[in-house]
Parts: C-alpha cells; sequence; structure tokens
C-alpha cells in the first residue's frame, strides 16, 4: 500500500513537472516565433572610411544577423559582394573574379536553448583602383546581395465549431472566430491572420481557413529553392517573384494530405495574399465544439541586399 | 517771361524731360569726347593761382554787384545768393575753362533759368540748389574722391553723373509726373544691368581723365550689355527651344562635371589682364601684363601653351609682339601661375587691339555609369508588378561626369537598365563634346571611346566614324570635325553578349569612358591708342 501511495506521489510530481514544462515551452515558443524579419544584413559604416585615395586598402565589415526562427544552411544562402570593376577590386576573400566575392553563410535559427540571434561577421579587404586621367573624384558602389531559403511556421489556437448555427442544447467551448497573428513569426513572411469557417456538409461540418501572408520584410519572396537562379545573372522562370508555397497545415491529427488548399502557391502581389484550405473529410456534428492548435508551415525564398557608397579621391589634386 | 511761364504750366514734363536728355547728351560727350572730370582740385594748393584768382574776382563781382543789384532782384538774400553763383562761375572760368566745362556751365544755366523764369516762388532756394550742383559738379568728386579715398569703380562721375540723376528727380518733386518714375525705372535698370558690367570697366582706374582706348573698350562693353539686355529675353527663348529639339532628335548629350571641390579649376585661363600705363604716346613701349593660371593632373603629360601676343591696327594689320615673358612656348607641370608680358616697342601712333592668345592641349576625359540585366529578369520583375529599380536599388538614371576643363563631354544611352537576352543587345551610345569656356576649340588631336570589356562598338554603321578593337575605339577623321565653337555630337551603337558580357549577378554595372585631346585658344583683348607725343 506505502509502495502504491509512493507511485502515485510520483506520477503526481510528473504530471505537475510536465505540465510546468508545457508553460515554459508556450512561452519560449511565443518568444522564438515572433518577429518580421528573416535574415538582417548590414555594412557597417563605422567599418568604412568616407572617401580613399587611389590604390589604398581598407576594410568592410558585414554582419548576417538571423533574427528569424528558422536556421540557414550554407546550402540554402548565397552572398554576393559586387564593386565596380574598374574602380575597386577585393583582396580578401579572393572570388573567381577580383571585384564579385560570391560565398555563403550558416546561420542557426532561434531554438529553445538559443533564443538570442545568431550572427555572422565577414571581414572584406578591398582595394581602391587609379581614377580615370583627369579625374579627381569617384563614386563608387559597393552592393551586397543575399539570397536564402527560408520557412514560415505559425501556430494559432483555432475552434473547430461543430455547432454553427447553435442548435446543439449544450453551451459550446468555443465559437470559429478569427484570429490575428500581430507580430510575425520570426521570418520575413508572416501570416497575418487566419479565419476559420464551418462549411456544413451533411452531418458533419468541414472546417475551412483563410490565411493571409503578408511579406515583412524589406526584400523579395522568391520561390523556394531558386536563389541561384536570381541571385546570379540566369533568366528566372515566370513564377520565380513572390511565390510562397504551404508546405504544411496539421490540426488534430490531420495533416497536409487532408487538406485542398486554392492556390497551392501564394502570390504576394503587393506584398499580400491568402490561401484557402479546406478540410476534404468532414468532422461530424455530434462531436463537440473545440479549440485546437494549427500548424502551417511555408517555403519560400528571400532576397534582399544593401549597398554603401564611398569617394575615391586623387591625392595631391 | 509770362508766356514761358504759361507754357511750362501747360506741360512741364517736356521742358524738363528735354533738360534731362540735354544732361544725358553731356555726360555721354564728357566720356567720348571732352574726358570733363571737373576742376583738379590740386589746382588749389598752388599759391599763385589763388592770388589771381582773386584779383580777377574782384573786378568781375563789382560788375555782377552792379547789374545784379537789389533793385533788379526782390531781396538781399537773393543777392547775395546769385552774386555767390557768379563767384562760383568765374572762378571756374578763371581756373581755366575747357569745352566740356562750358557744356556743363551752359546745361547748369538753361536748368537754371527754365525753373527761375517759370514758377519758382523760392527763388534764393533755387540759385543756391544750382550753386551746390554746380560745386558738386566741378570740385565735388574730386573733393570726395580725395577725402575718402573711393574707388573710381564704385564712385565717380562716370557711374554717377549729377545731372542726369537729379534733373529726373527734381522733375518728379516739381511735376509729380509719373513719367518721371518711369525714367527712373529705366535708369534703374540701366544701372543694374549695364553699369555693373559696362561702366565699371570704363571707370576701374580712371578716377582723372579717361584715356580714349579706355572709353572705347567701356563703350564696346556698354554696348554689348545693352545688347545682352535686349536680346537676352529671346536668346533665352531661342536657347530652351533649340536644347528641346536637341533633346527630342537626340543631336545633344548632356553631362555633369566632376565636383572636385577645389578652388582652382583644371585648365588654362586668363586673369587680370591690363597694360602697364594708362595712356601711351609715340615713342612709348606698350607692355600687356597677364596672369596665365594652369592646373593639370596629368604630371607625366605637361601643359603645353603657346602665347602669342599681336597689336592689330586700325587698318587690320598685325604687328607681333616684339619679347614675350617668359617665351612663347611654356611648359606647365601641375599647377602654376605664371606672370605673362608682352611688349611691343614701336608702335605708332593710332588706335590698336591688343590681343594675347594661349593655346594649349588639353585632356578632358568623360565617364558613362551602365547597368545591364537579363531582360528575363525584368521581365519576370514586371510580371509581378514590381519597380525595377526598387529591388535594384543600385540602378539609377546615370549621367555622364566629365572632368574639370574648358570642354564639356556629355555622353547618353538608352534608359537604364540595358536589357540584355540571349541575342544580344545593341543600344547607341552619343557623346556630345561641347565647348564651355570663351575660346574656341581648334582641333582635336585624339578622340576615343571606351567600351567596357568585351562588348563591341559597331563600327559598320556609316555615322559611326570609329575604328579599333574592344576596348578602346579613335575617330577616324579628326580634320573632318574641325574646330568646335560651339558643340558636336557623335552617335555609334555598341553590342553586348549576355553569356560573356555581363557577370554572374542580376545587375552588371560597367563604364563607357571618351577621352578627348584638343588644342584649345583662349584670346584676351585690350584697346590701346598711340597718341601725338605731348608737348611739355
Amino acid at each position: 500500500m506505502k509502495m502504491k501511495n509512493t507511485s502515485v506521489l510520483i506520477m503526481l510530481l510528473f504530471i505537475l513537472s510536465a505540465c510546468q514544462t508545457g508553460v515554459n515551452d508556450n512561452a519560449t515558443k511565443e518568444k522564438i516565433y515572433t518577429g518580421e524579419t528573416g535574415l538582417e544584413l548590414e555594412i557597417l559604416d563605422r567599418s568604412l572610411p568616407e572617401s580613399v585615395f587611389e590604390d589604398e586598402r581598407f576594410d568592410m565589415v558585414l554582419k548576417l544577423t538571423n533574427k528569424g526562427a528558422y536556421p540557414i544552411t550554407a546550402g540554402d544562402s548565397i552572398l554576393k559582394i559586387t564593386t565596380e570593376k574598374d574602380y575597386m577590386e577585393i583582396i580578401e576573400p579572393k572570388g573567381s573574379l577580383p571585384y564579385i566575392y560570391s560565398g555563403s553563410f550558416d546561420l542557426d535559427g532561434k531554438e529553445k536553448f538559443q533564443n538570442t540571434d545568431d550572427f555572422e561577421v565577414k571581414e572584406f579587404k578591398l582595394m581602391s583602383k587609379r581614377l580615370d586621367e583627369q579625374s579627381q573624384i569617384h563614386t563608387v558602389t559597393i552592393l551586397a546581395t543575399v539570397c536564402y531559403n527560408y520557412v514560415t511556421k505559425a501556430y494559432a489556437d483555432i475552434c473547430i465549431d461543430t455547432d454553427v448555427y447553435n442548435t446543439k442544447p449544450i453551451e459550446k467551448s468555443c465559437s470559429a472566430e478569427q484570429v490575428s497573428l500581430n507580430g510575425g513569426q520570426g521570418a520575413p513572411v508572416a501570416v497575418t491572420r487566419i479565419e476559420p469557417k464551418m462549411l456544413s456538409d451533411g452531418d458533419s461540418v468541414k472546417p475551412q481557413f483563410v490565411i493571409y501572408l503578408r511579406n515583412t520584410d524589406r526584400g523579395s519572396v522568391i520561390e523556394y529553392e531558386r536563389i541561384n537562379t536570381i541571385c546570379s545573372k540566369e533568366s528566372p522562370d515566370r513564377d520565380d517573384y513572390n511565390n510562397v508555397q504551404l508546405t504544411d497545415i496539421r490540426f488534430s491529427g490531420y495533416d497536409r494530405n487532408d487538406f485542398r488548399c486554392e492556390p497551392d502557391i501564394a502570390k504576394l502581389e503587393n506584398e499580400e495574399d491568402y490561401i484557402i484550405c479546406t478540410l476534404q473529410q468532414g468532422i461530424p456534428r455530434s462531436t463537440p465544439s473545440y479549440k485546437t492548435p494549427l500548424y502551417l508551415e511555408f517555403s519560400y525564398a528571400y532576397t534582399l541586399s544593401e549597398q554603401v557608397q564611398l569617394d575615391i579621391e586623387r591625392m595631391f589634386s | 517771361m509770362g508766356k514761358i511761364k504759361d507754357k511750362f504750366n501747360e506741360n512741364p514734363f517736356l521742358p524738363i524731360f528735354f533738360i534731362w536728355l540735354i544732361s544725358l547728351l553731356v555726360w555721354y560727350l564728357d566720356i567720348t569726347v571732352f574726358r570733363f572730370n571737373g576742376i583738379n582740385f590740386n589746382i588749389f594748393v598752388i599759391a599763385g593761382l589763388w592770388i589771381k584768382i582773386i584779383r580777377g574776382m574782384g573786378i568781375v563781382l563789382a560788375v555782377a554787384g552792379f547789374f545784379f543789384s537789389p533793385v533788379f532782384l526782390r531781396n538781399k538774400k537773393e543777392w547775395v545768393a546769385i552774386l555767390c553763383l557768379v563767384w562760383l562761375i568765374t572762378l571756374i572760368c578763371c581756373v581755366g575753362i575747357n569745352f566740356g566745362a562750358l557744356l556743363h556751365l551752359i546745361m547748369a544755366l538753361l536748368f537754371f533759368f527754365v525753373f527761375y523764369a517759370t514758377e519758382e516762388k523760392d527763388k534764393v532756394s533755387l540759385i543756391w540748389l544750382v550753386f551746390i550742383l554746380i560745386s558738386l559738379d566741378f570740385v565735388g568728386y574730386g573733393i570726395l574722391e580725395a577725402i575718402l579715398n573711393l574707388d573710381p569703380s564704385v564712385f565717380s562721375r562716370v557711374i554717377f553723373p549729377v545731372w542726369p540723376i537729379f534733373i529726373s528727380w527734381y522733375g518728379y518733386i516739381k511735376t509729380q509726373d509719373s513719367r518721371f518714375t518711369f525714367i527712373w525705372i529705366l535708369m534703374a535698370i540701366f544701372y543694374v544691368f549695364v553699369f555693373v558690367d559696362g561702366q565699371l570697366v570704363v571707370a576701374k582706374g580712371n578716377n582723372s581723365y579717361l584715356d580714349s582706348a579706355t572709353i572705347r573698350a567701356g563703350l564696346g562693353t556698354l554696348w554689348t550689355a545693352v545688347q545682352n539686355m535686349i536680346m537676352f529675353p529671346f536668346n533665352a527663348f531661342n536657347a530652351a527651344f533649340q536644347q528641346s529639339i536637341l533633346n527630342a532628335t537626340g543631336d545633344y548629350y548632356s553631362g555633369n562635371q566632376e565636383q572636385s571641390g577645389y578652388s582652382t579649376q583644371l585648365g588654362v585661363y586668363f586673369e587680370d589682364t591690363e597694360t602697364d600705363m594708362e595712356r601711351y604716346f609715340t615713342g612709348d613701349s606698350v607692355s600687356v601684363w597677364s596672369k596665365l593660371r594652369a592646373k593639370t593632373l596629368e604630371t607625366d603629360d605637361p601643359i603645353n601653351i603657346e602665347l602669342t601676343c599681336v597689336a592689330i591696327d586700325e587698318a587690320g594689320e598685325k604687328i607681333s609682339a616684339d619679347r614675350i615673358e617668359p617665351g612663347p612656348n611654356i611648359d606647365i607641370y601641375s599647377e602654376e601661375d605664371l606672370f605673362i608680358t608682352c611688349d611691343f616697342s614701336n608702335l605708332e601712333e593710332g588706335f590698336y587691339e591688343i590681343q594675347m592668345k594661349a593655346e594649349f592641349l588639353f585632356e578632358t576625359t568623360a565617364r558613362l555609369k551602365t547597368f545591364f540585366m537579363n531582360k528575363e529578369t525584368a521581365r519576370a520583375l514586371k510580371r509581378e508588378d514590381k519597380d525595377i529599380y526598387q529591388e535594384y536599388p543600385v540602378i539609377e538614371d546615370s549621367v555622364a561626369i566629365y572632368t574639370e576643363g574648358p570642354v564639356a563631354i556629355g555622353m547618353e544611352t538608352i534608359k537604364q537598365p540595358i536589357l540584355v537576352d540571349e541575342s544580344g543587345a545593341r543600344p547607341y551610345i552619343g557623346i556630345t563634346i561641347e565647348n564651355q569656356w570663351e575660346g574656341v576649340i581648334s582641333r582635336i588631336d585624339d578622340f576615343s571611346i571606351t567600351v567596357p570589356q568585351g562588348m563591341e562598338l559597331d563600327t559598320e554603321l556609316d555615322s559611326c566614324d570609329f575604328s579599333g578593337s574592344s576596348p578602346e575605339y579613335h575617330h577616324n577623321n579628326l580634320d573632318e570635325i574641325g574646330a568646335i565653337d560651339f558643340y558636336r555630337s557623335f552617335k555609334c551603337r555598341f553590342i553586348v553578349d549576355l553569356n560573356n558580357d555581363l557577370d554572374d549577378i542580376p545587375v552588371t554595372t560597367r563604364y563607357f569612358r571618351t577621352k578627348v585631346n584638343y588644342y584649345y585658344s583662349l584670346t584676351e583683348v585690350l584697346d590701346i591708342e598711340i597718341e601725338p607725343e605731348e608737348e611739355i
């Protein structure tokens, strides 16, 4: 008996501690999946002189910060630094051409045990070239461009309201209402709101979700895994820009295969679009209304650039 | 007297306007013919002259006192005022009357009698007013110059002639006629647009008697300024019209001069050209001085300046200078200020135009930033309603930048970015060589276009008179270009290949360059007169 009591106590403690962990999980999740930017690209002004003379070496420091919740691996990213061929060259790190650096970066997303932004500082050594004859000053532009694959993950508590017309004698626990998701999900494309609708289908209801998406960062959304095209001179395909693909939608044991989504790929024209996903299989009306977390996942690639200008001056003019 | 008064009262504007016109004529004759500049104030310092004046004036005043006695005049105050006026006129005559002075006195008396004979109630004030005006006209300028040491280019009788200014003002006060306001406006415009330029030249350095060459030069400048003033709106309209046509037809390509921020401009230019003396007499050696400033950035390749000085006489014959310092050929490395002197030793009596000419070989370069993009990328962006310039802010409407100097180079091509597809692109590039200083581009020594590495200039077209191989092409027919007074434009096409000429980035930046080596000549002109030798 004593042994039984002890077991019950241990079990209770375990359950309680599990509850506690769950609360912490939600708080951490909230912190991780917040924000409207993915990668932040910054040319550190203080690292650059305002002007340089001809044939002068100088440093440029670039900071890449992953402010989002999704990791960017070297294979999923491209960084290109370009200068004006005739007036400047990149000494270190060496690229295939003296005025173009092409590389990648590897940055973790925010995680449970790492909720600070991962960043990478890249240092470039550049050198100005000679000015044209009789020229005394020339302004050069240095351009940094990144292209990276990214994912937006969104969680929202939605209500599966099986009593749309309130005909059941018992009070329902929730009703289908629009869910606003302010503050983003730690990615440059954010799910801004979800409008659940319960479509009647005989003795069942088919939950339908209108999911609104928006490009919340300053760059451009591109087709997932098309970074090599967009960050190069290659000809892009017709749908390479603005495409956001819904890769997962889940709730209460239903997954992506159970839904029919229209369109399958969102086109963020004017930086906004929406997708309507309907559960193909109905939920019996006899099921009581309930709240459940809806999980959404979108894949896309993103590009943004940053530029800085500096003057090359002739010495002793 | 009564009739004159009635006529005057009927229409007072006309007689005053007439006197004003006479005062203008006198002013013009002062400058051009008589060189009247009042009485030299230093003359009063000579004691002997004072005695002569006082002795001679005693008799004159006695006679005047008799004829203008209070019997004929209204009161003693008037009599005293008249006597003072007579004294002043006598004094002027004693010091030495000449035709210029006589004209001024005649004009003063004309003014006096017109107002005295008409409606003037306070005749005493009028007499004193005329007294003051004559004093100011004959000795006032000299006294002010002597005391205040005024710059004659700022204050002198040439700049502020007392009679025209006073009569127009007095006429308005007396008649309240708005036409005098119009005269004042005319005078103000004249001051602003003409005097500032022209008359300062006339007056500069001539606080006493103006030499004829300076007068001629000054009047020439005055005339040019007047012409400019009249023609300015027409020219401005015409220029704008021509520019719009040129822009529409695409025959003029613009650019911006490089903003170096340095005070000394690149190139060669004259400053402060002047003669060593104000007047020359036969037998005098004539020297013309000028500061020549030159700056180049090409220290390995100095500017060679060829100097020539000639005097052109009235028959158009050219007489070369006997000596040019520091020499007819000068090499300038980097930046220098040189003092140039041209000496003419045996110029005969007459008028001469001295031409100081500097011809130098100079170089101006220009660059045009261009952006290239895959046409498919642009199409994809367009389909998505995305703005290329927002997506790629590095792309800008680029304007050619040319280096400092006497020549401007404009360069233009099609709208940026230049879109290239698999079949390539053949956009045009237009170049304008424009003379932006007051000299002349005598001839072009070399004219080249450098296209970005890999691209080619389409030299097959007849309109593109260049030859060479990528990246540098030179103009084939420089003699055909000849001298350029204003501007000359050139147009070619260039060939871009998508696969070979663009970098592996969405937007490729490349520069087109133009280099022009040219002979530029600057001329400074001065007029002088060699007068017959003065008898002592």
